[in-house]
């Protein structure tokens, strides 16, 4: 083929499929967890910290996050924490406003 | 000021099939493609984490509301839409490698493959809606029809098709932008394929997937499944 | 013509953005005029209730969206951004050029709204009045600021890449001009703020198509929701106008006071602080809308913090001229002139940051004073000198120093004349959005509208002398403040690449000790 191949950023056959099995596995976990007996807070929990690491497997290597320049991974996580101070800091008001 | 488009001097002539307006080589151009799309990813992040809010916010003020309604939403449907998009994220993330490899027919029956399971996506999500607004479970019925006056059925299913009715349509978005794609590469010969136009589309569409990773368990599996 | 509507160099597109909201501007400040025209007297016989309210929402949309906003980004921004970094454009050309259209297609909204009966929500577009009761037209205006906010992010993500990319050899980020790191921080707001803006409109919009009740607290949803959606972005917004306009003082003050800036990694620092703490202080806008008293208090103390960076640029820019020797040019005027009344502004906005003294002044003209302090005396005198400073770069032609510094004078006077007794009447507890009024405010709210003739002469002034200097005006020369920073090493107006030799940066930034001598001789004085 044409010139360097490690000039791809995307990831090779095998590795896309071994992230594409954890990310269908995970699924059927979180369906399957959603069947148990549980408190409505772990429930929650479970499936958010499932959600995640799906995410996070999707970012770092079919969308090559790791791959990327300091830079670029920093934008990616700012997006992140600052939703993440959006999301706490109403949810906190809504909580403490009680009724 | 002089009429003529600028084009800037650095770029060597050999390369200015692969390169454009100010970068000096593609690997410069494909790092600052990266990083405009992640910024633009950034801003997405936060445009459906109001969507999120909104959730939360209704989540935590009326749980009764989500475990009424969300069983009557199809987790198993919702789980073969999952599948489509996961099975989609996979072949798309190929498709990147083989345009910047420049293997021209893998690249075309990757980029296709990819479309493909997207359109199946959309079409199980209308199947869907259909299914739902058939059942009167949409924003549009009258508040007193179920719970009484506050909220009730509407309220919930408000939440549910703005929610996926937003990502629906950045997956129509994904689909255009693929369909691009394809005419593209049919287009070019192997030599000229150009690698970070297919890698942005694919940034954008492994974000839409993300969307849905977070969307799937928050509305189908939030109640007790039936 | 044509070769303008499709040019993608960066140096075009930032001048179309100048015609553009030049226009924008002269539309809100007619609206203001005749705002302040009806207040001249106490009772309401100039327009109706109704039509107050329509155009004092009208002067805050398109004042705040599509001027002050946009404005020192996408013009000073977007010409000089490339040629502080020594690169050819841009990273993204082509985007920039499509962002204008967005702008531009986002202010025809905006404006057929207007025309076809404007709407009366103020510019803040608070619900449930926006979704339920208003019966003007507020999803074209909405879809209009929707548009105007997809162009801010795509000027900010090309700003984002162009410089981290394209910043010239030897151009370490130590290096950076002032002006690019105050654009940096902005473009980080932009990107990261606006989207919040925009799902939250068109939320707005859908609301008043379908009523699901996401802002509905009959239907389970909340109109505070839509408070703290609108102030996650709109909060950041104030630093996405402020920013830009301290990025550009930060330029002023060591040129004309032929000094390194005092402190640069500080200065530079508290861009990035601001933007930081800009994201964490929106509930200080919703002190007595019924949001919790645990979340007020943080917002509170919050607040209080991002005054700290702001301080660190006020004695950047004091220590600067203090061992300086000050040249008191026109764009120096207009940045003395925003460090006076950024102070009073920042100053009364620790006031209103105060949980227990908030409750008083909450929606009186001691807010619509303190705003407009900073957003009119701030940013826009940073604007006009920044403009000023850099026309002749632009044009290749020097204007009227004596008239500039007329105009200049002519504005602050006028401005502190305006808004000064507007804090008195907030004190005296007048709330402000009222067409009328009782008659003892009578005697402050003639002054303040006889301060805005005067502020008005001011703004015409210099749209008279710049567009005479474009035919008049003699040829400016590369450098003829005798400035340091790259832009300056080209021709004025410089050529479509910028460079006609790639420049390579070997020294610090802001070497005024070492740099060029003035070859501008103003109104009699050197």
């Amino acid at each position: 083929m044409n010139h360097r191949d490690g000039s791809s950023p995307a990831p090779s056959v095998g590795a896309a499929l071994v992230v594409l099995s954890a990310l269908l596995i995970l699924t059927a976990t979180t369906v399957g967890l959603a069947f148990l007996e549980l408190p409505p807070a772990v429930h929650v929990g479970l499936a958010l910290t499932i959600a995640a690491i799906k995410a996070a497997l999707v970012a770092a290597v079919f969308m090559h996050l790791l791959r990327e320049a300091p830079a670029t991974r920093l934008v990616a996580l700012m997006a992140a924490v600052l939703l993440a101070i959006f999301m706490l800091m109403v949810t906190v008001d809504v909580r403490h406003l009680g009724g | 000021m002089s009429e003529r488009a600028p084009r800037p001097a650095r770029i060597a002539p050999a390369m200015s099939e692969a390169v454009r307006e100010p970068f000096a080589d593609p690997a410069h151009q494909r790092d600052a493609v990266a990083l405009g799309m992640w910024a633009f990813l950034g801003q997405e992040v936060l445009f459906f984490g109001v969507l999120f809010v909104f959730y939360t916010h209704l989540r935590v003020r009326h749980p009764e509301l989500f475990a009424a309604f969300a069983p009557r939403l199809d987790w198993r449907l919702a789980t073969a839409m999952t599948v489509a998009l996961l099975l989609s994220s996979f072949t798309m993330a190929l498709a990147v490698r083989f345009a910047f490899v420049r293997m021209r027919g893998k690249l075309l029956s990757s980029l296709l493959a990819t479309t493909a399971l997207g359109a199946a996506f959309l079409a199980m999500k209308g199947w869907e809606y259909a299914h739902h607004v058939a059942r009167g479970e949409s924003p549009i019925v009258d508040l007193a029809d179920e719970l009484g006056p506050g909220p009730g059925l509407s309220t919930f299913f408000g939440l549910y098709f703005v929610l996926t009715g937003f990502h629906a349509l950045h997956v129509l978005g994904g689909l255009v932008a693929l369909g691009w794609l394809v005419i593209v590469a049919w287009r070019t010969t192997a030599e000229d394929l150009r690698g970070s136009p297919v890698m942005a589309v694919g940034l954008y569409w492994h974000f839409v997937d993300i969307v849905w990773l977070f969307l799937f368990p928050a509305l189908y599996l939030a109640g007790r499944p039936a | 013509m044509r070769s303008w509507l499709t040019t993608t160099d960066h140096k075009r597109i930032a001048l179309l953005y100048l015609g553009t909201m030049t226009l924008f501007f002269t539309l809100g400040g007619l609206l203001a005029t005749v705002i302040r025209v009806e207040l001249a007297t106490a009772a309401s016989d100039l327009v109706t209730a109704e039509t107050y309210n329509r155009l004092f929402t009208l002067h805050g949309v398109i004042m705040v969206f599509f001027f002050l906003i946009p404005s020192i980004p996408t013009f000073l921004g977007n010409y000089l951004l490339p040629l502080m970094l020594g690169a050819p454009d841009l990273a993204f050309p082509r985007l920039n050029l499509a962002s204008w259209y967005v702008f531009v297609a986002g202010g025809l909204l905006t404006l057929t709204a207007m025309v076809a009966g404007g709407l009366d929500t103020g510019w803040t577009f608070y619900t449930p009045y926006s979704t339920t009761f208003s019966d003007s037209h507020v999803v074209l205006a909405v879809l209009g600021v929707f548009l105007a906010g997809l162009s801010s992010v795509f000027t900010g993500i090309n700003f984002i890449v162009t410089i981290h990319r394209l910043r010239a050899p030897g151009l370490t980020w130590l290096r950076l001009p002032l002006f690019v790191w105050s654009h940096y921080a902005t473009s980080l707001i932009l990107v990261l703020a606006t989207p919040v803006l925009a799902m939250t409109l068109l939320l707005v919009a859908i609301e008043r198509g379908l009523s699901i009740g996401i802002f509905d607290p009959e239907a389970g949803g909340s109109p505070l929701l839509f408070q703290h959606f609108f102030w996650f972005y709109s909060h950041p917004a104030v630093y996405i106008m402020i920013l830009p306009g301290m990025g550009v003082v930060s330029e002023l003050i060591p040129c004309f006071s032929r000094n390194r800036p005092f402190g640069y990694e500080f200065v530079a620092a508290s861009s990035l602080a601001i933007a930081v703490f800009g994201f964490l202080v929106w509930g200080h806008h919703m002190f007595v809308a019924g949001q919790s008293y645990f979340a007020s208090v943080v917002f509170s103390f919050l607040s209080f913090s991002v005054a700290v960076p702001s301080g660190v640029k006020v004695f950047s820019w004091l220590g600067t001229m203090h061992r300086g020797s000050v040249w008191l040019t026109t764009p120096m005027i207009y940045a003395l002139g925003f460090v006076a009344l950024f102070t009073i502004g920042g100053g009364t906005g620790l006031a209103l940051a105060m949980l227990a003294v908030d409750v008083h002044l909450h929606d009186t003209y001691f807010v619509v004073a303190h705003f407009h302090t900073i957003m009119v005396g701030g940013m826009l005198m940073a604007y006009l000198g920044g403009l000023h400073f850099w026309w002749p770069k632009i044009s290749g032609r020097l204007y009227s120093e004596r008239w500039g510094r007329i105009a200049a004078y002519t504005l602050f006077i006028g401005f502190l004349l305006t808004f000064l007794p507007q804090f008195v009447l907030g004190t005296q507890g007048l709330p402000r959005r009222t067409a009328s009024y009782p008659p003892e405010y009578q005697f402050l709210q003639a002054l303040s509208s006889a301060g805005a003739t005067i502020l008005a002469v001011g703004y015409v002034l210099p749209g008279i002398y710049l567009l005479a200097s474009l035919v008049r005006g003699r040829p400016a020369g590369d450098n003829p403040w005798g400035a340091t920073g790259l832009e300056w090493r080209t021709s004025s107006p410089p050529p479509p690449h910028n460079f006609n030799k790639a420049p390579v940066v070997t020294e610090d930034p802001y070497d005024y000790p070492r740099a060029p001598q003035p070859t501008f001789i103003g109104a009699g004085d050197v």
